[in-house]
């Protein structure tokens, strides 16, 4: 399973890729593998904020409702409009055209609690048991 | 052995009756509720639309008002669902604990297990039924006709029509097991209904009443999860999360008849 060395992983199985005080989020491979097909994205509005470790949307897949949550806080500044039409693209690819939202950070300080691409692959070694 | 919470509710109405299930997810979530399997009916009668399907394109509303049919959006996915002449099991937990795989798919066979358990002990040749069809978006509305993931059929032809919503540390699984089949209402009630044909109920098979069904799938539950179940009543704090559900949601046009692309979602932790 391929976990990015570049990006930053959070233990609700998102991932942050950070470009000076802004970061993209999208779901981990290992998300979309247990989510199955997603049919459905519920993202914030732009201009909206979000809080780390609070839900910023949903996902439908195998008719379950999954609630998404922040790795980081910060500013809504854009969000892929691609995934309404094709929410299958966070399936297919889930760290280029399958991003969700890209936020202003507005605490740096939140990005040291993330995990590296091998601490989150070791977390969900050891949550399968 | 564990003890878990055990609600039989009266015949409400289909906003109380979501109302109620998202209450107790809130109160499993935050700890202060054990786990539930809640079992209620609906009356008047009700149809469920799933969290992001568009009531408006789903369900014929002037035949609804003139049947006296509700129309409500549920927290989980999924498709359109006729409450009626049918009972609707809950099951809430933590998402942590050792009765269920922590994912969507190994809690639908879990829960299925036991319902399919529940059935077989009344004589129910119910078997859980594994397929890979995909649930796309143009399938039609009617939740009967698409068998997902482990599936409980009657010589192939599906009896139950379930639902999840996961997040907050907690899962919600409801779903609807039908007493008996109307499928002219159906086909009058929804716009797009298809593969009626696999849709079977209770009554084709056996003439026991929701009564007896409860205490069947009650043991079904029992034994598939190694718990004992309690029966109890909601605790203060969900009657009064629930009735608070009911007013600023469940019961609103606004919730009812739009996506959540068009209301932002569920309303922010200050309007709860």
């Amino acid at each position: 399973m391929d976990f990015p060395k570049e990006l930053k992983y959070h233990k609700e199985h998102c991932w942050v890729k950070v470009e000076g005080n802004r970061a993209l989020i999208g779901i981990t491979e290992h998300a979309q593998e247990e989510l199955g097909d997603i049919v459905y994205v519920e993202l914030p509005e732009r201009g909206s904020e979000t809080e780390q470790d609070e839900s910023f949307g949903t996902v439908e897949s195998a008719k379950a409702i999954s609630e998404l949550f922040a790795p980081v806080s910060g500013h809504v500044v854009d969000i892929n409009n691609d995934l309404a039409d094709q929410p299958e693209l966070i399936n297919d690819d889930p760290y280029e055209s399958g991003w969700m939202i890209e936020i202003e950070i507005s605490d740096t300080s939140e990005l040291d609690s993330l995990l590296s691409a091998e601490q989150y692959r070791k977390y969900i070694e050891e949550e399968k048991g | 052995m564990q003890s878990w919470r055990l609600i039989i509710s009266p015949p409400s109405d289909g906003f109380t009756n979501m109302a109620v299930d998202e209450a107790i997810f809130k109160a499993v979530s935050a700890g202060t509720s054990l786990p539930t399997l809640r079992f209620y009916t609906w009356e008047p009668p009700a149809v469920s639309v799933g969290y992001f399907q568009n009531s408006l394109g789903e369900v014929d509303l002037a035949v609804c008002r003139k049947m006296g049919i509700d129309v409500v959006r549920r927290l989980t996915g999924g498709r359109a669902v006729l409450h009626d002449r049918e009972l609707t099991y809950s099951i809430i937990s933590p998402d942590n604990v050792s009765n269920f795989p922590d994912n969507i798919l190994g809690t639908y066979k879990i829960v299925s297990s036991c319902l399919v358990s529940g059935l077989n002990s009344i004589g129910l040749n119910a078997l859980l039924t594994s397929s890979v069809r995909k649930a796309g978006r143009d399938s039609p509305s009617a939740c009967f006709t698409s068998p997902s993931h482990y599936e409980i059929t009657i010589d192939g032809k599906k009896l139950v029509g379930s639902a999840q919503r996961r997040g907050e540390g907690a899962f919600l699984q409801h779903g609807s097991i039908l007493m008996e089949f109307d499928r002219e209402k159906l086909e009058k009630v929804l716009h797009k209904t298809g593969g009626l044909d696999s849709v079977t109920s209770i009554s084709e098979h056996s003439c026991i009443d929701i009564a007896g069904l409860v205490s069947s799938l009650v043991m079904g539950f029992e034994r598939g999860l190694g718990v004992s179940f309690s029966e109890g009543g909601m605790t203060d704090e969900e009657v009064a999360l629930s009735k608070q559900y009911r007013k600023k949601r469940y019961s609103r046009p606004e919730w009812n008849f739009r996506r959540p692309s068009e209301t932002g979602g569920i309303p922010s932790k200050g309007e709860d």
